[in-house]
């Protein structure tokens, strides 16, 4: 069904507030003015007003939580000592997986999100877990309007701290690219940071994410050797 | 939840009209409201979700696999009633799916915007995050896109 709008068309989330009561007064009224003239756009506040309601699915529960496995504490002790010894022997230098934020984070007026892209023989996979020699990875970022943060890429790998793509400010929105690609190779696991507001010196972020920066991070293994 | 009973009725109708199904709407808008428990987020409000709808509706476009599975769900009627301006022309899932093979995912989003939810130039701005200019830009050159497609496709303004 198409309707001839008299000017321009009032937003469909601009209506939907209007019908919520969550208009500012002054564009209340500038809406209300226009539907007044409008029948194009009186139509669609209809829709909404009195349209079919949709019955909507109740919100599937997220996910439980796993049952935590219940051991003796003699058992649990062994566990944690052999855990410990193999932490020592193994793990390697410089800052640990638990020191790393997650993909997501709170900062004041919204979150930060990171999204990792890889490319491989022109293949795309959103969030992968994995790299391999020839791969390219291109960040994204996602950050409350307005701002126009630094923000620093960081790869911490086997105790070693790199630095593939130039610092530089984004502006913030949904998924914002960064410019630059980068690759990843060796046979450790690496996090991938985005460190953004006021990044720390270069020599700083060697020590692994800083405390006074909001970061995020995405984990990746090695993909496994044929 | 208060902000799922409160707002989920708007992104499930704005879901129906860009995908014209509505259970591929229905999951979209789930999956938002599950992210933003699972987040513990407090102060969403209805640009935010409408954006995160916006977003995942391109992105669910964009995936060839699951091209089939909307085009055999798609039911014009959930479109809802579409207001013209003199240069804008009602975008289905046809063509829909080509712009989706053309444009990257910013543009898709903007032309979502425009052609589905009639946002201003200055409201896409702001909810893109991006300035006028930009947007005004990338609406000129998405224009002549839609503009090429269609002719190809034989459809008209």
């Amino acid at each position: 069904m198409k309707l001839e709008c008299v000017g321009e068309p009032v937003s469909w989330l601009r209506l939907e507030r209007f019908a919520l009561g969550e208009l500012p007064v002054e564009e209340r009224s500038r809406v209300r003015e226009h539907l007044e003239r409008c029948p194009a756009c009186q139509a669609c506040l209809d829709i909404i007003r009195t349209g079919p309601e949709p019955v909507l699915r109740p919100l599937p529960s997220p996910a439980p939580a796993r049952p935590r496995r219940m051991f003796g504490w003699l058992g649990a002790a062994a566990v944690a000592l052999a855990g410990v010894a193999l932490l020592l022997l193994f793990w390697p230098a410089g800052p640990k997986r638990h020191d790393f934020p997650g993909a997501h984070s709170m900062v004041k007026g919204g979150e930060i999100a990171l999204v990792l892209v890889r490319e491989r023989g022109g293949a795309i996979q959103r969030n992968p877990v994995v790299f391999a020699p020839g791969d390219r990875f291109k960040a994204r970022l996602t950050c409350p309007p307005p701002g126009e943060p630094m923000v620093e890429l960081v790869v911490f790998q086997g105790g070693e701290t790199f630095f593939p793509l130039s610092r530089q400010s984004v502006v913030c929105g949904n998924e914002v690219p960064l410019s630059g690609a980068f690759g990843l190779d060796g046979d450790a696991e690496a996090a991938v940071c985005l460190i953004v507001g006021d990044p720390p010196s270069r020599k700083a972020l060697r020590l692994g994410p800083p405390m006074s920066s909001p970061a995020v991070c995405a984990h990746l293994r090695p993909a496994p050797s044929n | 939840m208060e902000t799922y009973h409160r707002y989920a009725p708007a992104l499930l109708r704005k879901g129906q009209r860009i995908l014209g199904n509505r259970q591929d709407a229905e999951d979209i808008v789930h999956g938002i409201f599950l992210e933003v428990l699972s987040r513990r987020l407090t102060s969403v409000d209805l640009p935010y979700l409408y954006r995160a709808v916006t977003n995942r509706c391109a992105s669910l476009l964009r995936d060839r696999g699951t091209r089939a599975r909307l085009r055999e769900r798609y039911d014009e009627s959930l479109r809802g009633p579409v207001r013209t301006r003199c240069d804008d022309m009602v975008i289905g899932l046809d063509l829909l799916e080509k712009l989706a093979e053309r444009l990257g995912q910013r543009d898709l989003e903007i032309l979502l915007c425009r052609y589905f939810d009639d946002l201003t130039q200055e409201e896409i701005a702001q909810t893109l995050a991006l300035s006028r200019k930009t947007v005004a830009q990338r609406l000129a050159r998405i224009r002549e896109t839609v503009r090429a497609l269609a002719a190809a496709n034989g459809v008209t303004p």
